[in-house]
C-alpha cells in the first residue's frame, strides 16, 4: 500500500511538467498577500508578547472588573473611555511600529518589489494587501478584544435593554475599525522611506511623539495646536462617535480635515513612493 | 474563478515603433520586433534597452508612442491577462530573504492565482525540477548565488507561465552550475514555452537559442536565426605558418591584399591568421610558397555568437557616428548662415 502511495505522488527531477489547475480571481490574490503577512507577524516573539501583555492589561483586567460591578447595560461613556485609555494608546502606538516597520521596508532592501509587479499585482492591490495584513494583525489588539469586553458587559447586565447595548456594541466595532487603521497609513509611510526596519520603527514612534509634544506647547498660544496630537485627534473622534459633545475649543471640520488627511495622504505618498519603486530608474 | 489566457502556447511579442523614455533620455526608439517562439536571446551592450523593453513588455513602463501585443494582448491595456502569462526571473536580487524556499515559490505561486492545494505541491515540484534539494526549507539568506538563481527561476515558472522572460539567469554562477541552468532553460522550453534569455555570456546562450534580437542605443540592429547569423561568418578560415618572422610578415602582407583578415597574431616564428575565403585554399597556399613560409594548417574557423554580436554592434555604431557626425556638420552650416548675412 505504502509503495503505491510513494509512487502516486513521486516527482520527477527531470522533466518540467505543465500546470493545468484553474486560476483564483484577483481578489484573492490579495487576500494571500495580507494572510501571508499576518501568519508572519502572529510568528514574531515581541508582538506575541505586545499582544498578550497589552490584551490583559486594557481588557482582561477590564473584562473582570466590569463583569463582577452591577450595571443595568453597556453604557456608553465606559466604551468611550475603554477605547481611549492611555494604556491602549501606547499599545498601539506600539504594535504599530513593530507591525508596520518591515512591512514595506524590507521589499525595499531585498528588491522584492519586482516579484509582486511581475505577476498581475497592480500598486494599488500591492498596498490593499499589505495594509490588509497590517489591519488583520493590529485588530488582534484594537478591535477584536474591545468588542469582547462590549460582549462581555452586555453578557452580565441586570437590565433588558439589550437593544441600546448591541447599539453600542456597533459603535464599538467602527471605533475599533478607525482605532486600527488611524496609524497603519503613516506607519507604512515611514517603511516606505527607508531599507532599515529600524530606521523605520523608530522613525514612526518618535515623529508620533514629536507632534504630541509640539502640540502640547503651543496649544497654550492658540488651541488649534490640538489637532496636531494624533492622541487627541482619535479621543475627539471616539467623543463624536459615542455622541457626546466636541469641547468648544475643537473645531469640528478642522478635525474631520485632519483626521481625513492624517489617513489619506500617507496612502497617497506611498503609492506614489511604490509606483516609481516598481518601475525603476 | 478568472481564466486567463494561460494557454496561449507558442505565444508570439511584437512590438511596433514603441518609445519610451525616462525623462530626456531615450531608452527604446521606435523599436520594432517580432519575437518568435522558442528560446530567443536578447543581447545589447549595458544602457542598449533590454531592461527596458522587457519592463515596457510587462506593462510596468508605458510607451509614448507605439504599440505591444503578446499572444494577442496588449499589455498597457490588459496587464493582468499578459502578466498572468509571463514568468520573470529578474538579473538583481529579488528574493523574500526572510522566507525559505517552499514558503516563498508557494507564495509566488498563490499571488499568481494558484489555490493553496495546488500551490504546496507544484512548488516542491518545480523545486526538484531546478534542483533544490533539502535546502528548501532553509531561509534564503543562507543560500548560495548559484542556489538563488535556481530558486528565481523556480519562482518564475511555478504558475506553469507561456513566456519566460529570464535577465542573466546565469549570473554569479560557476561553470557547472551555468551548464545546468541551460539545461533547465532547454527543458522548460521543449513543453512549448517561449523564452526569452537577455545575458551577457554569449557562450551559454549560442548552446541553447534558436534566435537572436542585437540591440543597440534603444533600436534593433539585427535579428535571425542563430544559424543564420553564424552563417554570416561563412567563409572564415583559420590559417596557421612556420617561417621566418620577416617571411611570415611578407606572407601576412600577401594575404592582406588578396583577402578579409579578421586577426593575426605572429609569435615565436609561428602565425595564426583568421581570414574570409570562400573559394578553396590553393591560391594561399601559392603566397605562402612565395613567401617562403611553411603552411602547417588551414581549416574553417567556426564563428561564434561573439564575433556575431561585436561585428554587428562595430557596423551599428560607425552608422551611428556617422549619423552624428553629419547632424552636426548640417547644425554648424546652419550656425553659419547668420554671419554670411
Amino acid at each position: 500500500m505504502r509503495s503505491k502511495g510513494v509512487s502516486q505522488v513521486s516527482i520527477d527531477p527531470i522533466r518540467y511538467k505543465p500546470w493545468t489547475g484553474e486560476r483564483s480571481n484577483h481578489f484573492q490574490r490579495i487576500f494571500v498577500i495580507s494572510k501571508t503577512f499576518f501568519m508572519q507577524k502572529l510568528k514574531s516573539k515581541w508582538i506575541l508578547l505586545l499582544l498578550i501583555l497589552g490584551i490583559f492589561i486594557s481588557v482582561v483586567f477590564p473584562i473582570f472588573m466590569y463583569s463582577m460591578t452591577p450595571h443595568e447595560g453597556l453604557d456608553k461613556a465606559v466604551m468611550a473611555e475603554q477605547m481611549h485609555t492611555e494604556v491602549l494608546f501606547i499599545f498601539t502606538l506600539l504594535l504599530v511600529v513593530m507591525i508596520c516597520s518591515d512591512t514595506i521596508s524590507e521589499d525595499l532592501r531585498s528588491n522584492s518589489f519586482v516579484l509582486y509587479f511581475s505577476r498581475a499585482i497592480r500598486t494599488d492591490s500591492y498596498l490593499i494587501g499589505k495594509m490588509g495584513g497590517a489591519f488583520l494583525t493590529l485588530s488582534t489588539y484594537t478591535l477584536i478584544p474591545p468588542v469582547i469586553l462590549a460582549l462581555a458587559i452586555t453578557a452580565t447586565q441586570s437590565g433588558d435593554d439589550y437593544l441600546a447595548s448591541f447599539g453600542v456594541i456597533g459603535i464599538t466595532i467602527v471605533a475599533g475599525i478607525i482605532n486600527t487603521f488611524f496609524f497603519i497609513p503613516f506607519g507604512l509611510l515611514i517603511s516606505s522611506l527607508t531599507k532599515r526596519k529600524s530606521y523605520a520603527a523608530v522613525g514612526t514612534f518618535m515623529i508620533i511623539f514629536i507632534l504630541m509634544i509640539i502640540s502640547g506647547i503651543f496649544m497654550g498660544f492658540d488651541t488649534d495646536w490640538v489637532l496636531l496630537d494624533p492622541s487627541r485627534i482619535l479621543y475627539y473622534f471616539h467623543e463624536v462617535l459615542y455622541g457626546f459633545d466636541l469641547p468648544s475649543h475643537v473645531n469640528g471640520g478642522g478635525l474631520a480635515a485632519v483626521f481625513t488627511g492624517f489617513m489619506t495622504i500617507p496612502l497617497a505618498l506611498v503609492y506614489i513612493r511604490i509606483h516609481l519603486k516598481a518601475v525603476g530608474k | 474563478m478568472t481564466e486567463p489566457p494561460r494557454q496561449a502556447k507558442k505565444a508570439t511579442i511584437t512590438s511596433n515603433n514603441i518609445t519610451v523614455r525616462y525623462g530626456k533620455i531615450l531608452a527604446l526608439n521606435d523599436f520594432t520586433v517580432k519575437v518568435p517562439s522558442g528560446i530567443v536571446g536578447l543581447l545589447g551592450p549595458n544602457g542598449a534597452g533590454k531592461s527596458t523593453f522587457i519592463k515596457a513588455l510587462l506593462g510596468l513602463l508605458r510607451p509614448v508612442n507605439g504599440s505591444m501585443t503578446i499572444a494577442g494582448h496588449d499589455p498597457t491595456d490588459d496587464m493582468s491577462a499578459v502578466r498572468d502569462m509571463i514568468g520573470y526571473m529578474p538579473e538583481h536580487d529579488c528574493l523574500i530573504e526572510s522566507l525559505n524556499a517552499v514558503n516563498l515559490v508557494t507564495y509566488m505561486g498563490q499571488i499568481s492565482g494558484m489555490l493553496k492545494k495546488d500551490a504546496i505541491p507544484r512548488s516542491h515540484e518545480v523545486l526538484d525540477f531546478v534542483g533544490i534539494g533539502e535546502e528548501r526549507y532553509r531561509d534564503i539568506s543562507s543560500y548560495s548565488t548559484g542556489m538563488k538563481q535556481r530558486v528565481k527561476l523556480a519562482q518564475a515558472i511555478v504558475h506553469d507561465p507561456a513566456i519566460l522572460f529570464l535577465d542573466e539567469p546565469t549570473n554569479g554562477m560557476d561553470p557547472q552550475g551555468r551548464v545546468e541552468m541551460m539545461e533547465l532553460i532547454k527543458k522548460i522550453s521543449d513543453s512549448d514555452k517561449s523564452i526569452m534569455v537577455s545575458t551577457h555570456i554569449l557562450d551559454d546562450l549560442e548552446r541553447v537559442s534558436d534566435h537572436i534580437l542585437i540591440i543597440n542605443n534603444g533600436h534593433l540592429v539585427t535579428q535571425g536565426k542563430i544559424d543564420e547569423l553564424l552563417a554570416m561568418k561563412e567563409g572564415q578560415k583559420m590559417v596557421k605558418a612556420i617561417g621566418r618572422p620577416s617571411e611570415l610578415d611578407v606572407f601576412l602582407t600577401s594575404l592582406k591584399k588578396a583577402f578579409e583578415i579578421r586577426s593575426a597574431s605572429i609569435e615565436g616564428g609561428q602565425a595564426a591568421i583568421v581570414l574570409i575565403n570562400k573559394d578553396d585554399g590553393n591560391y594561399i597556399f601559392k603566397i605562402g610558397q612565395e613567401s617562403q613560409v611553411q603552411i602547417r594548417a588551414y581549416y574553417p574557423e567556426r564563428a561564434s555568437l561573439e564575433d556575431v554580436f561585436i561585428g554587428t554592434l562595430d557596423i551599428d555604431n560607425a552608422v551611428e557616428a556617422e549619423k552624428a557626425d553629419a547632424a552636426s556638420s548640417a547644425n554648424e552650416i546652419e550656425g553659419g548662415e547668420p554671419g554670411v548675412n
